[in-house]
């Protein structure tokens, strides 16, 4: 009975922890929601295919497998909506995040998918890190930084 | 397969048991990367993760690894209790139960994934906590009834023990040993099974999607009806061997039963249950 109790009561403690854990921290769900504006593009130095993306990007040429977006500003909206501004033009797309949050998925209207790793995500800062396929992660980032006016997400909180 | 305990099992119902467990796993960790993007079979790179965030300060995410590794503990202890809880009741249903909780969290995660999955992050960690504690719940069975010989969900562990065995045979004597050529030959198997499921997994993904999990739970439907149908089998022999309507033998004008004499095999299977 003792022995019972014990084992109930690790149990139950790993299980209060996970719960005071969860609490103390911010779903990433949450805090990607709002306005972001992308403010840099920063590609590891020495890797031919960052340099073959880095040089496609310049002479404004499609990007070799990733079509990054060349959005003034990303908004992610509840309900997985995803509001691109391009050009002064309006683009809707839809984001899921996936594994434990270091993932983000964007879909196209055409079921084309690309998906990113989420390796920064602050309230005032996210990076992106393009994912061609799990050896070349990390060689090209996109750098956010969190459009401060108001947003549809931060009205509706 | 199932129906065996610790050293009363034969090598191949280690390689049978193996073999169908590590191509679910494969399968199943496959798809989960896929669908997912995270493994579901082994827990070594979690803990590593686990690690990479608390440093990062990434508390959610820490929380949901440690949540994950947590499940692929508590399979492998679920698992472990219906056997020594169980064993001498029934052997059968003892290593049974635990391919039924598996079946039961693929299957929801299967049905849930293809009907109602709407891609929210917390439906996709409570999905791969499912995985990660039948997963959990498949090593800890393999590796209980097998006296810690087959473990099926990862393969650090197999690869170690190969480069182990193959330096080995690099010796006469222990090349002539039937005990380790039998032990590559299950290791060799459990690889191999665990790849190729792998491989199908990624292949048929694109297809199938979330239903293939109802093909992995087949698999292990396999595992227990295959040994439900010897269970059923034995208990028929054995009931018909003791049931008197042999014919009698006239020997010297008196009526006399041929003794009855289980064989060798069977009686090693009343052993084991």
């Amino acid at each position: 009975m003792k022995l019972w109790l014990t084992y109930c009561a690790v149990f139950l403690s790993g299980i209060l922890a996970l719960g005071v854990l969860f609490n103390a921290s911010a779903n990433p769900e949450q805090v990607i929601l709002g306005r972001w504006q992308e403010t840099a593009w920063a590609y590891e130095q020495g890797i031919a295919f960052a340099a073959d993306i880095a040089a496609a990007s310049k002479s404004g040429s499609v990007q070799p497998e990733f079509s990054f977006h060349k959005a003034e500003d990303w908004e992610f909206l509840p309900g997985g909506r995803l509001r691109l501004r391009i050009a002064g033009k309006e683009e809707w797309l839809s984001w899921s995040m996936k594994g434990r949050g270091h993932v983000l998925q964007i879909k196209y209207g055409d079921h084309r998918i690309e998906n990113y790793q989420l390796t920064v995500l602050k309230n005032n800062k996210m990076v992106l890190n393009a994912e061609s396929d799990l050896q070349a992660r990390g060689i090209a980032q996109l750098i956010f930084e969190r459009d401060k006016s108001t947003t549809y997400a931060q009205k509706i909180q | 397969m199932l129906r065996k305990y610790s050293n009363s099992r034969t090598l191949g119902d280690n390689v049978k048991l193996g073999v169908l467990t590590a191509f679910s796993a494969g399968m199943v960790n496959i798809a989960s990367l896929l669908l997912f993007f995270s493994f579901s079979s082994n827990v070594t790179g979690h803990y590593a993760i686990l690690a990479a965030e608390l440093v990062k300060g990434n508390l959610f995410q820490a929380a949901v690894v440690l949540g994950w590794v947590f499940l692929f503990f508590f399979g492998g202890f679920v698992s472990n209790m219906f056997v020594i809880n169980l064993n001498k009741k029934n052997t059968y249903i003892a290593h049974a139960l635990p391919i039924v909780l598996e079946i039961i969290c693929l299957v929801a995660v299967g049905t849930y994934g293809h009907f109602f999955y709407k891609e929210t992050l917390a439906e996709t960690e409570v999905m791969l906590a499912l995985m990660l504690f039948a997963m959990g719940l498949q090593n800890g069975l393999t590796a209980s009834i097998s006296n810690f010989t087959v473990k099926t969900t990862h393969l650090t562990g197999i690869t170690t023990d190969l480069g182990i065995l193959f330096s080995m045979f690099t010796k006469k004597e222990y090349r002539r040993s039937k005990e380790l050529k039998n032990k590559a030959v299950l290791l060799l198997s459990i690889a191999a099974a665990y790849l190729s499921g792998a491989i199908v997994s990624g292949i048929t993904y694109m297809h199938m999607g979330f239903r293939l999990f109802y093909v992995v739970s087949i698999f292990l439907v396999v595992v227990i009806v295959y040994d439900f149908y010897k269970v059923k089998l034995f208990r028929f022999l054995h009931i018909k061997r003791k049931t008197p309507h042999i014919r009698p033998v006239q020997l010297n004008g008196t009526k006399h039963f041929p003794k009855m004499q289980l064989q060798k095999e069977t009686e090693e299977e009343i052993a084991a249950y």
